[in-house]
């Protein structure tokens, strides 16, 4: 090593010789930062057509960051997250928030002194992405195989509780309250009306594909006409999502080559 | 209580689909690429408690020193301590059924490795066997850059 350790003031020292031109191209701003403590001080850093000026004191910045010599010295020699910091409270800004987001590519990573020019050597990591797929089979049984069957033949099928005359769809074979046998069925639907649904933004996998998923998609909870007690859930056409109220009218949309599965619906439309 | 129409019972074939990343960790990494580029087994070594470890970890199980340097390579030769034959077949087996996995314990090891023996069949093997690791003509960057283990 050198004479000269890493210090706050190196860092500022250093950086006009950082700039990523790149990142700098187009982009006008004035930094400040507030170093408190001992090896601290305040530096405004200026960009303006590519080019960057520092210098010390604070001269009207957009924008000031505040935070203590040992934390400034740490985030600049990724010894401790941004991120981490400013939400610990260690970091604060003040003033124009949004040109913060350019300034992390502005700067080329810190060097100590005597490490300046050494490329930064980064160590081959090994990952394996995969798809693990698992072929499945899953046996109806007669008071789920009856449901299925009937979405072949466009009809929806919920089932009656004896005891409490509430409905179940898809149907079970046994009242979830009561916990009686249930063997009546009857024909619902199969319009009805949207009581709720859930707009996913993230984009999860699909787990039957591993396919992400187109998004937004919404899974929704309908009550169809004829039901009694229970929704039935399925998914609302994304094109239906901007109006989607509670009490809106609804409809199954069929798929083409019905099997006798969940997907013979493609999912629910907004009847206008 | 109704009778149960056996018309409406079927089966519905589906396939769950599970991406994943795995990622091999640094110790895993130089491992693989030890494999993968000087076609060398390698493992770390704890001089306090004179101990060598294949594959390698960070830490030694005995003494919990650090052990993130401690590389040293090892030979393509060992023995096994213990097997098990393979019969079943599921989809994503490395081979097809009957194979064997036994635990090679390489010379100069202190801990067994893994891998598929062949070269043998499944009635003639027992522990004690030497064996040689064979690698694969096409790397993949996993432990199947050892294709196999076959009889020394």
């Amino acid at each position: 090593m050198t004479d000269q350790e890493a210090s706050v003031k190196h860092v500022f020292q250093t950086m006009e010789s950082r700039v990523n031109a790149e990142a700098a191209a187009g982009l006008t701003a004035s930094y400040g930062y507030r170093i408190t403590g001992e090896n601290g001080g305040e530096w405004t850093v200026t960009v303006k057509d590519g080019s960057v000026k520092v210098i010390e004191g604070l001269h009207d910045p957009q924008v000031v960051t505040t935070a203590s010599d040992q934390d400034f010295l740490a985030l600049n020699l990724g010894a401790l997250d941004a991120m981490t910091a400013f939400s610990a409270g260690r970091i604060q800004v003040e003033g124009n928030m949004n040109l913060l987001g350019p300034a992390a590519r502005l700067f080329k990573k810190y060097m100590p002194p005597g490490m300046e020019g050494v490329e930064e050597q980064r160590e081959e990591l090994i990952r394996l992405n995969q798809i693990l797929s698992i072929p499945q089979t899953f046996s109806t049984g007669p008071i789920m195989g009856k449901f299925l069957k009937g979405l072949k033949d466009k009809r929806i099928l919920a089932n009656v509780c004896p005891q409490c005359g509430r409905y179940q769809v898809p149907p079970r074979e046994v009242c979830a309250m009561c916990r009686v046998r249930v063997t009546e069925f009857r024909e619902i639907g199969p319009e009805g009306a949207l009581t709720i649904a859930d707009i996913a933004y993230y984009a999860s996998p699909d787990p039957l594909t591993g396919e992400t998923r187109e998004t937004p998609y919404a899974a929704a909870h309908f009550m169809l006409d004829g039901c009694v007690g229970g929704t039935f859930w399925h998914e609302l056409n994304p094109a239906d999502i901007p109006r989607a109220r509670p009490g809106a009218r609804v409809r199954p949309v069929w798929a083409e080559n019905r099997t006798g599965s969940i997907n013979d619906i493609l999912h629910f439309e907004i009847v206008d | 209580m109704a009778e149960i129409n056996k018309d409406d019972c079927f089966v519905v074939k589906g396939k769950l689909a599970l991406p994943y990343q795995y990622f091999a960790g640094r110790m895993g990494s130089r491992f693989i690429i030890a494999l993968r580029d000087r076609k060398k087994i390698t493992g770390v070594r704890c001089e306090r408690c004179d101990r060598v470890f294949v594959p390698p970890r960070q830490t030694c199980e005995g003494c919990q020193g650090d052990l993130s340097e401690a590389w040293v390579d090892l030979d393509d030769t060992g023995t096994v301590t213990g097997f098990t034959v393979i019969r079943y077949k599921e989809p994503h087996q490395p081979c097809e059924p009957p194979y064997i996995l036994a635990l090679v314990q390489l010379d100069g090891a202190d801990t067994p490795l893994v891998h598929i023996v062949r070269g043998i069949e499944p009635e003639a093997m027992e522990v004690g066997l030497r064996v040689k690791a064979v690698f694969a003509d096409q790397t993949t960057s996993t432990i199947m850059d050892i294709s196999h283990f076959a009889p020394a």
